[in-house]
């Protein structure tokens, strides 16, 4: 009898299953109170492990992400190191569009031909005053053309070479313009329209050197009424410049030693110091 | 065939001579500029003696008289002096004191200054001995002196490498 104790157990137990499947298949108003008392016995076990699991696959999850967002942060990061230098680089830009558009806005209101050039070394020295273009004679260059920026008069070719030239400031002490003293107010960017009103005097504007960014114009005739505040202007005598490119503004006038000579001191148009592009004047438009 | 110490100094001078157009005229204070080539050269003659800072100098000023391509030689002359005056004073000094060696760049950034001045006078260049020493000679030795300590602690590094090239070679 006990070798068939175990079949006979496994076949009722199957036996009762399949009951017990068939008696709840259907839909039940009522489950039992074993049932019951099962689910709410393994309710707060199975709400605990299931809260952990839940935590455990968003600290993966967590996990993952993190591992993308220091990626990210280190590719941010880099981002924002360039953007101090970005900003610096954006005012440059602007600032050089600034210029530039005020250099083209001069060139194309003045009766020239300009090459436009940019200044690509200065004079390393303290005693010459000179800088040197990008522009040489394979761009049209040649010796002794006037270099112009929107503020007035820079100076005159010196040297020319293939792809670059040297440009001599009117601040140098080698540098001589002849000029006309004028009554009235002008600019660079206006001088060559306006009709400045009355010519005071011929003269000459010689350098005083870098150290000196001031002009000294020697002023032919004694007896001319030059007063501070007058323009000079190229007055085309010396055959270098072409008439009407403004210099700069009469400061102040005195007497020479012998009280023969009148002269003046000239604050130049130009800041030298700022000089980046220019425009060489081919001739006349 | 030049061997590798020629051509640092080419380097060298060559580096000095391009930063003195490019990247000085960007650090003009008082109105003046500090001389590259100069305390190159004057560093030079306190580490190597005259006659390389002569070389030194000659080749640097000639390299700022083809740039300029006007009184060619003024540059030249002026440096190589200096350098060669910079190299015999150099067993006398004591050039590990900063103070020392400000005062020398400053002393040797004038003379080659009053030098420059009598030259250019010479040749007519409208030049002061009294407005531009007040205006030029003075401001730039002050600046030339405060500048030296760096340019010569730049060169007694490449002095250093040089030497224990030489030991590891021979060892």
């Amino acid at each position: 009898m006990n070798r068939y104790r175990k079949p006979i157990v496994s076949v009722l137990l199957v036996l009762a299953t399949v009951v017990l499947m068939g008696l709840t298949a259907r839909e039940r108003e009522r489950v039992t109170l074993l049932e019951q008392q099962i689910v709410e016995l393994l309710a707060p076990v199975q709400a605990v492990f299931s809260r952990a699991a839940q935590r455990a696959r968003e600290t993966a999850a967590d996990l993952a992400e993190l591992a993308q967002v220091r990626v990210e942060n280190e590719r941010l990061r880099g981002r924002l190191e360039l953007v101090p230098w970005l900003e610096q680089e954006l005012a440059q830009v602007r600032a050089e569009n600034a210029r530039m558009r005020r250099l083209l806005g001069f060139a194309e209101t003045q009766p020239f031909a300009f090459i436009a050039a940019r200044v690509i070394a200065r004079n390393p020295d303290n005693w010459f005053s000179y800088a040197v273009l990008d522009k040489g004679a394979a761009d049209g260059v040649s010796r002794d053309m006037a270099v112009v920026t929107y503020g007035g008069l820079v100076g005159r070719v010196v040297r020319v070479g293939q792809r670059t030239c040297t440009v001599l400031f009117i601040l140098d002490r080698d540098s001589g313009v002849a000029v006309g003293v004028y009554r009235g107010e002008a600019s660079g960017e206006t001088a060559t329209q306006v009709p400045v009103p009355q010519l005071e005097s011929f003269g000459v504007v010689l350098g005083h050197g870098a150290q000196r960014p001031l002009l000294h114009l020697r002023i032919f005739s004694p007896d001319a009424a030059v007063k501070p505040g007058d323009s000079v202007l190229t007055s085309g005598l010396g055959g270098v410049f072409p008439a009407g490119l403004y210099v700069g503004r009469v400061e102040e006038v005195g007497w020479g030693e012998m009280g023969l000579v009148k002269w003046a001191t000239v604050r130049p148009a130009v800041d030298f110091d700022r000089l980046s592009e220019v425009l060489i004047v081919t001739g006349a438009r | 065939m030049a061997g590798t110490r020629t051509w640092v100094f080419v380097a060298v001078v060559g580096m000095a001579v391009v930063l003195q157009g490019a990247v000085v005229p960007h650090l003009i204070v008082h109105r003046v500029k500090p001389d590259l080539v100069l305390l190159t050269t004057l560093a030079c003659g306190l580490l190597y003696g005259p006659a390389t800072a002569a070389r030194v100098g000659l080749a640097g000023g000639l390299l700022q008289d083809m740039l300029l391509g006007k009184y060619v030689g003024v540059f030249a002359l002026t440096r190589m002096t200096v350098g060669y005056l910079a190299g015999v004073a150099e067993r006398r000094l004591y050039r590990e004191n900063v103070l020392i060696l400000i005062a020398v760049a400053g002393l040797a950034s004038a003379l080659t200054d009053l030098m420059f001045i009598g030259l250019l006078r010479g040749f007519g260049y409208p030049v002061s001995p009294v407005s531009d020493a007040r205006a030029v000679v003075l401001p730039a030795a002050l600046y030339n002196g405060l500048l030296a300590p760096f340019v010569y602690r730049g060169l007694h590094a490449l002095r250093r490498w040089e030497l224990a090239r030489r030991e590891f070679r021979e060892a």
